[in-house]
C-alpha cells in the first residue's frame, strides 16, 4: 500500500479540496439565488485540476505506467477526465453549471478514494512497466469512463430542468442550467463520443486477447463487453428515438453508476501483489 | 454653508406624486424638451439644467445661485404646461442637497420605478445626461454627480439581484421559452387568437430573435390582420389542428368557452416529433388546453396563473433587494457628496 502521506498523495487531496470548495461555493450561490460565480468556479476548478495533473502524473512516474493499477488510480483518472472535458466543452457549448456539477462529482469520488487506503493498494508493473497496448486499452476505457461520466452528470441537469420545468419553478439552480434542448443535444454527443472511444479501446484490448487467451480474465472481459453493449444500445435506440427525455437520462444516469460498480469485479478479477505498504511510495 | 451658496435641487412629478391623468398632462414630447430647455437657461440664477423625461417622470436636476429659483421654475413650468399653481404644488415635489442624489441613485438604479428592478430607465437617464450635454446645460457639478450615479447603477446591476428575473407575462414567456430551447431564431410560434395579451407575448419571443410566425383565429381577417403586423402569416382556424407538430411555442389566447387543444390530439403530435420539446402557453380565461397535456414528457404547458405567479415570485425578489439597494447607494452617494465640497455647493 502506498503511503498515506506521499507527495502525489498531497497533490490529490489539494485538488479534491479545491474541488469541494468550487462545489460548495457553487451550491451557497446557487442556495442563496445568487448570481452564479462562474469565473471564480472555473479557476479553483482549473487549479485544482492542475494539482490533480500533477498528483497522476507523479504516480506515473512511480509506477513508470500510466496510473490506472488500482480503484483509486481508476477513480482519480475518470474524474480528471471529467474535469478535462468539462474545461474543453463547457465554455465551447456555454455549459453553465456543468462545472459545478462535474467539481461536485471529482471531490465525493476523489475525497471517497482517498479516504479509504485499501484501494491504494501497491501492484506490479514490471521494470519496463505495462505493455504499450494494453496502457492504451486501458486509458482509452477509462476515458470513455470520464466521457460517460459527464454524460451522467448532464443527464441529472437535464433531469434537473425538466423537473423544474414540469413542477413550474422559476428559482435557484434551474435558472441557471442550460436548456433542455441544448442538454439533450450535449447528451447525444457524449454518448457518440463515449462509445466511440470505448469501442476503440474494447478493439485494442481484444487484438491483445486474441494475442494470448489466457492473460484476460473472464469477469473483465465479461464486464467490460456488457458495458459496451449497454452503451452502444442506448445509442442506438436514441438514434432511432425510442429511447429520449427524460428515461434517456435517467438510463444515463443508471448506466454510469453500473460502470462505477462493474470496476470493482473487474479489479477484484486482477491478482493483488501486495497487501503490505509498497516500497513505490515514499 | 459655502461661500457662494451653489444649491442642488430637484423639482419632480412622478408616478409617486401624480396619478396616470395627471402625467398625462404633464408629459413632455421630445421636440418640446428643447423648447422647456431655452426656457430654463433664460433663468439668470440657474447655473445648470437637466430634464429627465418619461411615462412615469419629469425630473428638473437643477445647480442655482437662489434660493428663490423655487418659485421661478415653478412659475416657468406652470407657464409651459398652462398648468395651476395650486395644482402643480399638489403633485410636485422638491428635493435637495444629498436628497437629490439618493434620489437620482435610485432612479437610475430601477428602485424608484413602477416596475421595481426594469433596465429601461437607466438608458433614459443616460438618454437625458446625453441631450443635456449637448445642450451644454450641465456643468460640473451635475456632470460629476450623473457620471457616479451611471457607476453607481452599474455597480448595483452587477453586484446584486435588483434587475435578475422576469416581470411581465411575455417576458416571463420568453424566460421558460429560453430555458427550453435555448435561443428562439429556429423556434416556430403559432399563436391562436387574437388576444391583445397574445399579441405581447408574441411580441416578446419576436424580441428575442423568434421570426416564423403564425397566427390562426376563428375571424380569418383577425389572424390576418395581426399576422401581418408582427411580420407573420395566417392560418384558416380549421387547419390548425394539422399543423400543430410543424410548432415548438404555441400561444393561445382565444375567447372560447371550450377546450381547443386536448391531450389526446398532443400525443399524436409527440409520435410525429418525440424528441422536440413543445411549449404551451395558455393565455386563455376560461383555457384553451387541457391540464392533461402537462403530463405528455417533453410538452410543457404554462397558463396565465402560472406565469403570474412567476413574474410575482421575480417582483418579491426585486422588493426583497430593494432596501439592500438603497443602503449601497446611499453609500456611494454620501462619499460623492462630501467630495463635491471643493466645487462650493451647499452643504
Amino acid at each position: 500500500m502506498y503511503s498515506f502521506i506521499s507527495d502525489e498523495r498531497i497533490f490529490i487531496w489539494t485538488a479534491a479540496l479545491l474541488y469541494l470548495v468550487a462545489f460548495v461555493f457553487g451550491f451557497y450561490s446557487l442556495s442563496q439565488s445568487k448570481r452564479y460565480p462562474r469565473i471564480i468556479l472555473l479557476t479553483l476548478v482549473i487549479v485544482g485540476f492542475l494539482f490533480q495533473t500533477l498528483g497522476l502524473y507523479g504516480r506515473g512516474l512511480k509506477t513508470s505506467s500510466c496510473p490506472l493499477g488500482n480503484p483509486f488510480e481508476i477513480i482519480q483518472f475518470i474524474t480528471w477526465t471529467a474535469i478535462l472535458l468539462y474545461l474543453v466543452i463547457g465554455p465551447a457549448f456555454r455549459m453553465s453549471l456543468l462545472g459545478f456539477f462535474s467539481a461536485g462529482l471529482a471531490a465525493g469520488l476523489g475525497i471517497l478514494s482517498l479516504l479509504i487506503p485499501e484501494w491504494d493498494r501497491a501492484y506490479e508493473t514490471g521494470p519496463n512497466g505495462i505493455n504499450p497496448w494494453i496502457e492504451t486499452h486501458a486509458s482509452m476505457a477509462l476515458f470513455s469512463y470520464g466521457v460517460f461520466a459527464t454524460l451522467a452528470l448532464t443527464s441529472v441537469m437535464y433531469l434537473v430542468q425538466n423537473y423544474g420545468l414540469k413542477q413550474k419553478r422559476s428559482k435557484g439552480m434551474v435558472s441557471f442550467l442550460p436548456s433542455i434542448l441544448q442538454l439533450d443535444q450535449m447528451n447525444k454527443r457524449l454518448l457518440f463520443m463515449g462509445v466511440a472511444v470505448f469501442t476503440f479501446a474494447i478493439s485494442v484490448g481484444m487484438v491483445k486477447w486474441v494475442d494470448d487467451f489466457s492473460q484476460i480474465q473472464n469477469a473483465k472481459l465479461i464486464f467490460a463487453l456488457a458495458l459496451w453493449l449497454a452503451y452502444l444500445l442506448v445509442l442506438i435506440l436514441r438514434l432511432l428515438n425510442y429511447l429520449i427525455g427524460i428515461k434517456f437520462s435517467w438510463t444515463c444516469v443508471v448506466l454510469f453508476t453500473a460502470s462505477l460498480l462493474t470496476l470493482w469485479p473487474i479489479d477484484a478479477s486482477r491478482s493483488v501483489v501486495d497487501e503490505q505498504p509498497s516500497e513505490q511510495g515514499p | 454653508m459655502s461661500k457662494t451658496q451653489k444649491e442642488l435641487l430637484l423639482f419632480a412629478s412622478t408616478h409617486r406624486s401624480a396619478p396616470l391623468e395627471i402625467r398625462e398632462q404633464f408629459a413632455i414630447s421630445a421636440d418640446r424638451v428643447a423648447s422647456l430647455y431655452s426656457g430654463l437657461r433664460a433663468i439668470d440664477s440657474l447655473e445648470e439644467c437637466l430634464v429627465l423625461n418619461t411615462c412615469n417622470r419629469i425630473e428638473l436636476y437643477l445647480i442655482s445661485l437662489k434660493p428663490e429659483i423655487k418659485a421661478v421654475i415653478e412659475d416657468h413650468f406652470c407657464e409651459f404646461h398652462n398648468f395651476e399653481i395650486d395644482h402643480l404644488h399638489k403633485f410636485s415635489f422638491w428635493k435637495s442637497g444629498l436628497d437629490v442624489v439618493n434620489h437620482l441613485f435610485e432612479v437610475s438604479s430601477g428602485i424608484d420605478s413602477q416596475m421595481v428592478g426594469e433596465t429601461e430607465i437607466t438608458g433614459q437617464v443616460k438618454s437625458s445626461y446625453q441631450t443635456a450635454a449637448e445642450m451644454a446645460s450641465v456643468g460640473p457639478v451635475l456632470h460629476r454627480v450623473f457620471q457616479k450615479c451611471f457607476q453607481s447603477t452599474k455597480w448595483v446591476r452587477s453586484n446584486t439581484t435588483i434587475g435578475k428575473g422576469q416581470i411581465s407575462v411575455g417576458s416571463v414567456a420568453v424566460d421558460l421559452a429560453l430555458r427550453i430551447f435555448g435561443k428562439l431564431t429556429s423556434s416556430r410560434i403559432l399563436v391562436i387568437g387574437t388576444g391583445e395579451v397574445g399579441e405581447k407575448t408574441v411580441k416578446a419571443l419576436k424580441s428575442r430573435g423568434a421570426h416564423s410566425i403564425s397566427v390562426s383565429s376563428r375571424t380569418y381577417d383577425n389572424a390576418e390582420t395581426l399576422a401581418k403586423k408582427i411580420e407573420g402569416q395566417a392560418i384558416a382556424f380549421e387547419d390548425f389542428p394539422d399543423t400543430l407538430s410543424k410548432f415548438d411555442i404555441i400561444v393561445c389566447s382565444t375567447a372560447s368557452p371550450e377546450i381547443i387543444i386536448s391531450s389526446s390530439m398532443i400525443k399524436a403530435v409527440m409520435h410525429e416529433r418525440p424528441n422536440q420539446p413543445m411549449f404551451f402557453i395558455d393565455l386563455a380565461v376560461p383555457r384553451d388546453i387541457a391540464s392533461q397535456v402537462s403530463d405528455i414528457p417533453n410538452v410543457f404547458l404554462y397558463n396565465l396563473d402560472d406565469l403570474a405567479k412567476i413574474a410575482n415570485e421575480n417582483l418579491n425578489s426585486r422588493i426583497a433587494e430593494i432596501d439592500r439597494c438603497r443602503q449601497i447607494l446611499q453609500e456611494r452617494a454620501a462619499r460623492l457628496w462630501s467630495g463635491l465640497e471643493h466645487i462650493e455647493i451647499t452643504h
